[in-house]
C-alpha cells in the first residue's frame, strides 16, 4: 500500500489538515484500483509533481477544477474526500456546528478559492 | 398442463401492487410475472440510529454510506438516478442488459426491480385536479373513489393549506394523518411566504406542506416515522410506502402466485385467454403462462417494448411524453449560522405550485428538499472551486442549503417518440431507440415559467445559485406511449385500459396519459391501476 498510503495522507493534509486512520488508507488503495479510472500520461506527469511537491497540490486542483473538472486527478481527490467523509473522527469537519464569523469565513474560501484557481492555471499551462 | 390464471400482472411496481392488490382481495387468482431484482444492500445491517449519530460514533459507515464496492460514488456528469444511494441503486440496475435501450436525447431511468421504481420513490402523494384528469384521459368522478382506496393502503400524511386544492383535493381529511413536522429550514421558508402571501398569491404562487406517503401513525406492522433522516439509506419500521410491502402482504395469500425472474416479451390472444411469453432470466429460455385477462403494468417503456413485440410492425413508433424538468441548489441566508438539526426526514416537506392560467398546462410545481443526509462529497464537484475550498465551503453553507426541483408539464410532438429496433446482442433480439427534443414553443414556455419561479423564490429569501439542467428523462415521470382514447385506433387504450385491437389485454401503469402533469403522479397511476383492476373485477362477473 506504500504510494496509496502516502498520496492519502497528502490528499487528507491538503483537505482537512487531518492524518487518515488505517482503514481510510486501506479503502482509499482499494478506490484507486476498483473505482477511479487510470491517469493518461499527461495526468499522470502532472498527479507526480504534486505528490512531490504537495503545497502544489491546492492549486493545481483549483486550476483543474476550470480546465478538466471530471478528470482523473480530481477523481482521486474526490474519492479522498468522500472516504474521509466517512471517518468518525473526522465527523466534525463535516457536520457543522455554529461559528462566528461564518460570513467572513465564506467570503475568504471564495476568494481564496478563486486566487488559487488562477494560480493554478498558470501552474498547468507550465508543466 | 399449464394453469390458466384469472389474471397475469406484469411487473411489481406501484401499478402492478396496486392492481394485484385489488384483484387478489376480490378472490381472483393473480400471478405476478416480474424479473423482480431485490436490494442485495440489507438495510437491516445499518444501525438503529439518526443520521449525526451514525456519522459520529459508527466506524463502519463507510460499508452504507458509499457501498462496499464505492457505488455511492458518482463522479461524472449530473445524469438521471444518479442521486440514488447504494441500497437504492438496485431499483435501476440490469436494464443495461434485459432491456438494451440507445438514444443521444433522453435519460432514462427503468426498472426490473421487485417493487419498481417504487423503491426509490421521493413519496410525493398528490392527487391530480378534475382538469389535469380530464386532460389525462381519465375520469374525476372514478378516480376520487379510488384515490381513496390507494391513500388509505398505503398512508398518507399531510396538512390542510394553501396547496390542499391542487394537491389533496380528492382525498376526505378522514383518509389523510397530520403531516411530519417541520425542520427549521423548511418552517423559516414557509414562515416568509405566509408573510408574503398577497402578493405571492397575485404572481400565482401557492405554498404548502408535501401530500408524503409516509405514516405518522402506524399501520398494523408498519410504524410511524421516527425523523432519523435516514430516510435515504432504509425505510426503518416500513415508515415509507414501498410497492414490495404490498407484493411481501400479498404473497401470503393463497390465491396470488410471484413468479420472480421472469421478462415478459410477449403475447398472443387465444381461445382461452391471453398466451404470455416471458424470458426466464436465470436459464434465458422463453416460457409460457395463460390467463384469462393480461394486465401490463411493467412501466411506460416495459409496457411499450411489450405491445410492440406483439402487435407491432416494423418500424411502428409510439409517442412519449415526460414532464420538464430542472433544480436549483439555493441558498437561505437566514439559515446561516444554524447548526444541523438531528431529528427531520429527508424527503420533500413543502411544494410550491405556480398557477399562471386556467389551463393546466400552465401549472408548474416546485419541491423543496433540504441537503443533509447526502454527504457533502456528493455536492462538492458542483462547485466551481477546488476541493479544499469548497469542502469548507460547504460546511458552513449546508444548514442553508435548499434544492429546489422545478416540475413542468410534459406534451406529445412530432420529435418525441420510442420504436424498437432489432438487435441481434440481445437477449430478446431488439432495443428501444427513444428520440426526445422539445419544441422552440415548449422551450419558450419553460423559460418563461422560470423566469417566475426565480422570482418566486427570491421573494421567499431562497436565492438559486446554479441552475441544473439535466437531459431529458431526469423527471423519471414518463407516459403517453399508448395513449386513452374513446375513438379507438390501434396503440390507444379505451378509458378503462383496454388495448384497443385486443379483448383481454389491459394497461394499468401510466403508458395512456396523454399528457405528463407537472405533479408526482405515482398516486394517480396507483389509483387508476386499481380501477383497472376494479373493471376486470366486473368484467367477470359480467361474464360468470
Amino acid at each position: 500500500m506504500g504510494q496509496e498510503k502516502e498520496d492519502i495522507d497528502r490528499i487528507a493534509k491538503y483537505l482537512l489538515d487531518a492524518t487518515p486512520s488505517t482503514t481510510t488508507r486501506e479503502l482509499y488503495r482499494r478506490a484507486t484500483v476498483e473505482y477511479c479510472r487510470p491517469l493518461d500520461s499527461y495526468e499522470v506527469r502532472i498527479w507526480n509533481i504534486v505528490m512531490a511537491h504537495p503545497v502544489l497540490l491546492p492549486y493545481v486542483d483549483a486550476g483543474l477544477g476550470l480546465q478538466n473538472k471530471l478528470g482523473g486527478i480530481r477523481e482521486r481527490i474526490y474519492v479522498a474526500l468522500a472516504i474521509l467523509e466517512t471517518e468518525t473522527a473526522l465527523a466534525d469537519k463535516f457536520i457543522y456546528t455554529p461559528k462566528p464569523l461564518w460570513i467572513f469565513r465564506s467570503a475568504f474560501y471564495v476568494l481564496r478559492g478563486v486566487i488559487r484557481a488562477i494560480i493554478g492555471r498558470i501552474i498547468i499551462a507550465l508543466v | 398442463m399449464i394453469t390458466t390464471y384469472d389474471v397475469i400482472v406484469v411487473g411489481s411496481g406501484p401499478s402492478g401492487a396496486s392492481a394485484s392488490e385489488t384483484l387478489v382481495r376480490a378472490g381472483l387468482s393473480v400471478c405476478m410475472l416480474d424479473v423482480g431484482i431485490t436490494n442485495q444492500k440489507d438495510d437491516s445491517t445499518i444501525p438503529d440510529k439518526s443520521f449525526v449519530e451514525l456519522r459520529t460514533t459508527d466506524n463502519n459507515q463507510h460499508a452504507y454510506f458509499l457501498g462496499k464496492h464505492f457505488e455511492g460514488l458518482s463522479f461524472k456528469e449530473i445524469e438521471s438516478g444518479a442521486q440514488l444511494t447504494p441500497g437504492r441503486k438496485y431499483t435501476t440496475t440490469g436494464g443495461n442488459v434485459l432491456t438494451p435501450t440507445s438514444t443521444d436525447t433522453f435519460s432514462k431511468v427503468e426498472s426490473l426491480a421487485y417493487g419498481g421504481l417504487g423503491g426509490a420513490w421521493g413519496l410525493g402523494a398528490f392527487t391530480l385536479e378534475d382538469a389535469e384528469l380530464i386532460k389525462l384521459g381519465l375520469a374525476p368522478r372514478d378516480m376520487k373513489d379510488a384515490y381513496g382506496v390507494v391513500a388509505r393502503r398505503m398512508g398518507v400524511s399531510a396538512s390542510l393549506d394553501d396547496v390542499t386544492p391542487y394537491s389533496l383535493h380528492a382525498l376526505e381529511p378522514s383518509d389523510i394523518q397530520p403531516a411530519t413536522k417541520m425542520e427549521r429550514g423548511i418552517s423559516a421558508l414557509f414562515g416568509a411566504y405566509q408573510k408574503r402571501r398577497p402578493k405571492l398569491n397575485r404572481l400565482g404562487v401557492f405554498v404548502g406542506r408535501t401530500p408524503l406517503a409516509l405514516l405518522t401513525k402506524a399501520i398494523g406492522e408498519r410504524l410511524a416515522t421516527r425523523y432519523t433522516d435516514m430516510d435515504f439509506w432504509k425505510n426503518e419500521g416500513d415508515s415509507a410506502y414501498r410497492p414490495s410491502i404490498t407484493i411481501d402482504a400479498l404473497r401470503k395469500e393463497k390465491n396470488f402466485f410471484y413468479c420472480g425472474g421472469y421478462l415478459v416479451t410477449s403475447f398472443r390472444e387465444v381461445t382461452e385467454g391471453v398466451e404470455v411469453t416471458a424470458l426466464c432470466v436465470a436459464s434465458l429460455k422463453s416460457e409460457t403462462f395463460l390467463c384469462r385477462k393480461l394486465v401490463l403494468t411493467a412501466g411506460v417503456f416495459g409496457t411499450a417494448r411489450i405491445v410492440l413485440r406483439s402487435l407491432g410492425n416494423a418500424g411502428q413508433r409510439l409517442p412519449i411524453v415526460c414532464g420538464a424538468y430542472v433544480y436549483y441548489p439555493s441558498i437561505q441566508p437566514r439559515m446561516f449560522g444554524v447548526g444541523v438539526e438531528k431529528s427531520k426526514i429527508s424527503y420533500s416537506q413543502l411544494v410550491l405550485f405556480l398557477k399562471r392560467g386556467k389551463d393546466v398546462l400552465d401549472t408548474a410545481a416546485v419541491q423543496f428538499y433540504t441537503y443533509s443526509s447526502l454527504m457533502l462529497h456528493r455536492l462538492a464537484p458542483e462547485l466551481p472551486l477546488n476541493f479544499a475550498d469548497a469542502q469548507k465551503l460547504l460546511y458552513l453553507g449546508a444548514p442553508n442549503l435548499i434544492v429546489a426541483g422545478l416540475h413542468m408539464p410534459g406534451v406529445r410532438g412530432n420529435d418525441k417518440y420510442i420504436e424498437l429496433v432489432p438487435d441481434d446482442t440481445s437477449h430478446t433480439k431488439d432495443r428501444l431507440h427513444i428520440h426526445y427534443a422539445e419544441s422552440k414553443e415548449e422551450k419558450e414556455k419553460r423559460n418563461e415559467t422560470e423566469r417566475i419561479v426565480k422570482r418566486a423564490l427570491r421573494m421567499l429569501g431562497c436565492y438559486p445559485v446554479k441552475r441544473i439542467d439535466p437531459k431529458p428523462g431526469a423527471s423519471i415521470h414518463y407516459g403517453g406511449t399508448l395513449p386513452y382514447s374513446t375513438e379507438g385506433g390501434a396503440f390507444t387504450l379505451s378509458p378503462q385500459g383496454v388495448l384497443h385491437g385486443t379483448s383481454n389485454v389491459l394497461v394499468a401503469d401510466a403508458s395512456g396519459f396523454n399528457y405528463m402533469p407537472p405533479k408526482g403522479p405515482t398516486l394517480t397511476i396507483m389509483a387508476n391501476a386499481h380501477n383497472v383492476a376494479k373493471f376486470i373485477i366486473s368484467s367477470f362477473q359480467h361474464h360468470d
